[in-house]
């Protein structure tokens, strides 16, 4: 087998690198999250230990990843997401905002690594999530 | 566990891994009564993990049995609806009870936004100081030093208190909540709840009690509890009455039957595992990481159906227009290749929080904040007090393939030395 086909994409690359660097990226999101958005921290006001803020983001970091590769359900799910969320009073603009601070947070963790080519990919990968994000009907979108 | 017990379960293993893959059959509510089926799912996630039976009351249904592939099925409502029912068994022609659960979009947010904000963070801080009350009353009314059956003086007690609050509902008649959830949850021929037509006369008295509560609300000033809302929402003020009984149904089904067997589930669990027990009680802190454990490890929602809306290819399978789909949600909760040591009942594992106890998408449960809530604070409770719960006795499961829980759990406080 080739190292072509043995190579991570660029996304799944970033994420492992950042995954050796630092053990976990909870405390630097959701700092950044908070910094843009004060209003989001009352939302998880009884998470002293974290816990709902870790899994969260391991669920989105899942869904990255998910999308960046077989896009078995990422799709739909941040469809879903966005919808029950409103229910929340949460807008779908947070979505786009969270999925931008964990590329920011990559970016700073990667330092020089963060390459040209990690960059282009989440580039592409924010515009394409934005995309489910704006359309989270899934009727309009079906076999897209 | 007993010896008969460890043999039920040993005969269990050995007939799940012995019969041909096409004769298993999950949704037999036998196999949850005796807490035996695990193997089967174990092998169906191993061998064969989007499954078709045909289940001799319900029909033909694909069973779903591995963590992604429900998360991918569970999200998709656009091709696997929830419109027709939310369990394997179909409801019958002639008494039909439409419910959000059991809708898609957009009808379902509308009517799911009425009423989530009685469960929103806010409110439920309000909430918590009357709920860390009665669960202290409750506690503090148990007898030490003797047997008696956690499920009745705990579970249901405090879950329905809880819900009699969210209605608003006049607390000295709270345990006909209790039996109202009974009725609408219990097998068919389970002793102590008559016949089809018995039963349907229970719940139309449970619509006509609550009607009066509407009329009640509906003439008032808009108020925070759940039928105040839906008497003044847009999209539920002008339900008929089949309709206000089936979103009855979820929301009483919903805000009872799950915690209280989750809550029995606890005791169950950290007596199953004592280490855990003790890690809990030198360790407090770690109290919400073992609410969420707990409620995968119980997982009180077996299963959610979908519809195939067209055909679909899933997993190899070809699934068609029509067919149930069944997401075993107790099976994804002990998926071995998405949850490290997904059997063991870690108190403090790395993420207690992955589970699919409370489905993923639009229907996610809308009261799982209050669920959580609820667990917490009965444990806080628990400890301030009692150093010690011990069950005496295996619990009397409920036999159903849908509802995972308890009929009775014998337990007894030791006395203080």
């Amino acid at each position: 087998m080739s190292d072509v086909a043995t190579a991570p994409n660029p996304i799944e690359a970033s994420l492992e690198l950042a995954a050796e660097r630092c053990e976990d990226l909870t405390p630097g999101v959701y700092r950044r999250l908070f910094a843009a958005h004060p209003d989001m921290e009352s939302l998880f006001i009884r998470d002293s230990n974290n816990l709902v803020k870790g899994e969260m983001l391991a669920r989105v970091i899942e869904a990255i990843l998910d999308f960046a590769g077989e896009r078995h359900y990422a799709a739909t799910l941040i469809q879903c997401e966005v919808i029950t969320h409103a229910g929340y009073d949460v807008p779908a603009e947070i979505f786009r905002l969270f999925f931008g601070t964990v590329a920011a947070e990559l970016h700073e963790v990667l330092g020089k690594d963060w390459t040209a080519p990690i960059d282009e990919a989440w580039r592409r990968l924010l515009e394409q999530l934005d995309f489910y994000v704006t359309h989270p009907d899934q009727a309009a979108t079906q076999g897209m | 566990m007993d010896d008969a017990g460890q043999d039920i379960r040993r005969a269990a293993r050995d007939r799940a891994n012995r019969i041909p893959i096409e004769e298993i059959e999950v949704a037999d509510d036998e196999l949850f009564r005796t807490d035996t089926h695990w193997p089967y799912f174990e092998r169906l996630r191993r061998e064969d993990p989007v499954h078709h039976s045909v289940h001799p009351e319900h029909g033909p249904y694909w069973s779903i049995t591995k963590y992604n592939d429900i998360l991918a099925i569970d999200s998709n409502h656009q091709d696997f609806s929830s419109e027709r029912a939310i369990t394997i068994a179909d409801p019958a022609d002639d008494f039909q009870t439409p419910m959000f659960i059991a809708m898609d979009p957009p009808k379902h947010d509308a009517q799911r936004k009425t009423v989530s904000p009685a469960l929103s963070p806010t409110n439920l801080q309000t909430m918590e100081p009357l709920i860390r009350q009665r669960a202290g009353d409750i506690l503090d009314s148990l007898p030490v030093g003797e047997t008696f059956d956690w499920v009745d003086k705990v579970s249901i007690e405090l879950t329905t208190m809880t819900l009699a609050t969210l209605f608003d509902f006049p607390f000295e008649d709270r345990r006909k909540l209790t039996r109202w959830s009974d009725v609408i949850t219990a097998p068919e021929g389970a002793p102590g709840f008559g016949n089809e037509d018995e039963r349907r006369a229970e719940l139309f008295e449970c619509v006509g009690y609550f009607t009066n509560l509407w009329n009640q609300r509906v003439n008032a000033e808009p108020k925070g509890d759940l039928i105040s809302m839906m008497a003044h929402g847009e999209a539920t003020r002008h339900m008929d009455q089949m309709e206000f009984l089936g979103n009855l149904i979820l929301l009483i089904v919903g805000g009872n039957d799950t915690t209280r067997n989750t809550m029995s589930g606890s005791v169950l669990a950290l007596n199953q595992n004592r280490d855990q027990y003790k890690k809990l009680m030198e360790n407090p802190a770690i109290l919400p990481s073992m609410v969420s454990e707990t409620i995968r490890w119980q997982t009180p929602l077996a299963h959610m159906r979908r519809t195939a809306m067209r055909d679909v290819e899933f997993g190899g399978k070809s699934i068609k227009e029509g067919d149930k789909v069944v997401m075993w949600y107790v099976s994804g909760n002990r998926d071995e290749e998405v949850i490290v040591n997904p059997n063991a009942y870690i108190i403090d594992r790395e993420r207690p929080r992955q589970h699919v106890s409370f489905g993923f998408g639009i229907h996610r449960c809308v009261g799982n904040r209050l669920a959580e809530l609820q667990l917490r604070v009965i444990w806080e409770e628990i400890m301030k007090r009692f150093p010690d719960i011990r069950v005496m006795a295996e619990p009397t499961r409920v036999a159903s393939s849908f509802i995972k829980g308890y009929e009775t759990l014998p337990v007894m406080i030791p006395a203080k030395n």
